[in-house]
């Protein structure tokens, strides 16, 4: 985490099965600040999250991602993982037959090659202790993965990965959908403490509710493809109360 | 009588973990089967009157019974160009160093020393047409605890081969291919457990196919006396070669009142072999006969492990993985025949195909008047990463009572880019996002195998999909 690392979107256009979805995305996110991105539904905001993280569907037309020194948008998805930049998915995928704990022993080992401090028996205990921070109980843990959880379940599942995995930038793709206000808060904590751990954040989210919780440092508003502006955390209150109408 | 004839050296190959090494026989058949090559094999093993008649009633049988028509194509199964019989060393060895270094070499690669070390209670390799190496850990010799190659049991066990030795599980005139097997049959693993002994140790045996064209028909029978139980676990591998080989085997099983067998088996012949065989179990009051197996590798595999539900409250279960690549056609499944009150099945069959593999499931479920109360349930799962290969699912049901409770699921799953995608973003690559997938399909056969098992059937899935994906 030493190293810092700034998250830099130019000019992006991206299409999804041959329709343009991003128009021109311009952003800026420094090393450890939290940004939200808000807008109305089919506004672009999974795609932007998607694009990041380069899912084959998401086609960059125009323009460039960098994250430091690494060139994101001429990367591959897992080397982007591997990098730092880490996304929580709007509908993660049930694995049948592979639990969170399989899956997080797998994928720490890519990230930790290099580290010789690192101790199995430790990251799973830090997994145990994560797991319990957000209230999921043991039987989640070994479990396949996602399979028959409740929307709720699956989001938590989202937040313990990112929390588990060395992330220096990660991307929180409506997470706030289909939890209940308890639920919400223990998943606020968790990325209250990625953020004071110097991890930067993107939330794309509908609503103002988790930014009770969780202090940005900047909002902003995206429309058919394109930030359409930005502001501090009283812009995302102000959308709570008159809605979107406003500004698009 | 004896003729030691040098075959050719065999070649090396990279065929998913199979490796070819010369061959060394001892004897070796003329190619084809006869009335004199039956009769040949009999004397050579020094076998009693009754064992020859068998074998010559059996190839009566075979002469007269059709090839099978009702499942895969067997039309480029010649029997006329196959070596019946084989002997590789005359005696058999007790200790692992008195074994030749090829064939330890062999062994070795294949991790059998280190399986016995580690935990398994015996062993014994079957390499070409005999056990050539057994070994049974004394604590369960003393207990009465008879485990070694068939060959042998006769010699020693006539009373309980005669007994058993397809006269009540498995016939000779069954089918073409249980009648060729009870005429050629050698080799294979004999395992009695007595009244209560339960042993809590694996016993297994690794079985080899090496020379071109050669059959190999290992005939394993094992008794399970009452309140007995024991897991028995059967390995097969087999080099490339381009004639077509064919393995016929034969399991019999009984479950006796109150007992346990589990029986393994993770085969992966080459891709030249027709691998057809039949394996069957009868189960008696409140026995349990669970069959766990993955089928790998061969050309044609047509194997449907069968459980005879006999007693009250018998139970069978099954769990079988098959995997089909390019040219192959597995057509696996289970058979559960329920005779008998209160008794229950459990059928969970998964198959992977691909890159243009067929895989089909065959079951057959039975349930006869009289049977009541009896469940069963049947679970098909498929996966297929792509577009080419085929899957299928033909169960047969024929249920004579009504107070039964049976279920049946198909499903068939494709590895999605979403999938993919989503392991990705963890940091996995795409070859190990797959990879994870296609093992977390797996993971009820694999939890049920012993851990360097689970670990080999992993790492032979991967080397047989390389390349195939993406």
């Amino acid at each position: 985490m030493n190293i810092m690392s700034t998250l830099t979107i130019k000019n992006l256009h991206v299409t999804l099965e041959a329709k343009p979805i991003l128009n021109g995305i311009n952003l800026i996110l420094p090393q450890g600040k939290t940004h939200v991105i808000m807008g109305p539904n089919g506004s672009g905001k999974s795609t932007l999250g998607n694009t990041i993280l380069r899912h084959p569907s998401c086609k960059i037309a125009r323009g460039t991602i960098a994250f430091g020194k690494n060139k994101l948008s001429s990367m591959k998805t897992d080397e982007i993982a591997r990098a730092g930049v880490l996304l929580a998915l709007q509908h993660p995928q049930a694995v049948s037959g592979v639990s969170v704990t399989n899956l997080l022993t797998i994928a720490i080992r890519k990230f930790s090659v290099k580290r010789k401090d690192f101790k199995m028996a430790h990251f799973r205990n830090d997994i145990k202790e994560t797991a319990k921070a957000l209230h999921i109980q043991d039987e989640f843990l070994s479990r396949s993965l996602n399979d028959g959880f409740s929307g709720g379940e699956k989001k938590k599942m989202e937040i313990l990965q990112l929390s588990l995995l060395p992330a220096k930038c990660v991307i929180i793709d409506e997470i706030d959908s289909g939890l209940d206000i308890d639920a919400l808060k223990l998943v606020a904590k968790q990325i209250t403490k990625l953020r004071a751990r110097g991890v930067s954040i993107i939330i794309i989210t509908h609503y103002n509710r988790i930014l009770r919780w969780i202090k940005a440092d900047r909002v902003h508003i995206l429309h058919k493809g394109k930030i359409i502006k930005s502001g501090t955390q009283a812009l995302a209150k102000d959308i709570e109360k008159n809605g979107y109408s406003d500004y698009i | 009588m004896k003729t030691q004839t040098q075959a050719p050296i065999g070649e090396q190959t990279k065929d998913g973990g199979a490796t070819a090494i010369p061959d060394r026989f001892l004897y070796r058949a003329k190619k084809g089967i006869t009335r004199e090559v039956v009769e040949e094999i009999s004397t050579i093993k020094n076998e009693p009157a009754w064992m020859r008649e068998l074998r010559l009633k059996s190839f009566e049988e075979f002469m007269r019974l059709p090839v099978p028509t009702w499942g895969p194509d067997l039309s480029g199964l010649h029997f006329d160009e196959i070596t019946y019989y084989q002997r590789t060393e005359e005696g058999r060895y007790k200790s692992w160093d008195d074994v030749p270094a090829d064939i330890k070499n062999t062994f070795e690669k294949i991790g059998v020393p280190q399986a016995e070390r580690a935990f398994l209670a015996g062993v014994i390799g079957q390499y070409e047409s005999e056990g050539f190496y057994q070994k049974l850990r004394p604590k369960w010799e003393d207990k009465g605890v008879i485990f070694c190659d068939t060959d042998t049991a006769v010699q020693k066990y006539p009373e309980l081969v005669k007994e058993y030795f397809m006269t009540k599980c498995v016939k000779t005139s069954e089918h073409k291919l249980a009648a060729l097997h009870g005429a050629v049959w050698s080799g294979g693993s004999f395992l009695y457990v007595p009244n209560g002994v339960h042993v809590d140790m694996p016993l297994q045996t690794y079985f080899r196919m090496n020379a071109r064209a050669s059959g190999q028909f290992e005939h394993t029978l094992i008794i399970v006396d009452e309140g007995a139980s024991v897991q028995y676990i059967e390995g097969c591998t087999a080099p490339m070669y381009n004639t077509s080989s064919l393995h016929a085997a034969v399991v019999e099983i009984f479950v006796k009142k109150g007992a346990r067998c589990r029986y393994t088996t993770i085969q992966n012949w080459s891709k030249d072999v027709y691998n057809l065989n039949t394996k069957r179990s009868i189960v008696e009051e409140d026995g349990i006969q669970e069959w766990v197996g993955g089928s790998m590798g061969s050309k044609t595999t047509m194997l449907y492990p069968c459980s005879i539900l006999q007693g009250r409250g018998a139970r069978a279960e099954h769990l079988n993985i098959a995997v089909a690549g390019p040219g192959q056609h597995k057509d696996t499944g289970a058979k559960v025949i329920h005779l008998a009150p209160q008794t229950s099945s459990t059928v969970i069959s998964k198959s992977i195909s691909f890159g243009g593999g067929i895989s089909t499931y065959r079951g057959q479920l039975k349930i006869v008047k009289g049977a009541k109360g009896a469940t069963s349930h049947v679970q098909c799962d498929a996966l297929m990463p792509d577009n080419i290969s085929v899957s299928n699912t033909v169960p047969y049901i024929t249920v004579d009572e009504e107070d039964v409770t049976i279920g049946h699921e198909a499903k068939i799953g494709r590895i999605s880019e979403e999938q993919v995608f989503y392991l990705m973003s963890r940091g996995l690559t795409e070859e190990e996002a797959i990879n994870l997938v296609v093992q977390g399909f797996m993971e009820p056969v694999i939890k049920t195998l012993p851990l360097e098992y689970a670990v080999e059937l992993n790492r032979l899935i991967q080397l047989e999909m390389e390349g195939s994906l993406g």
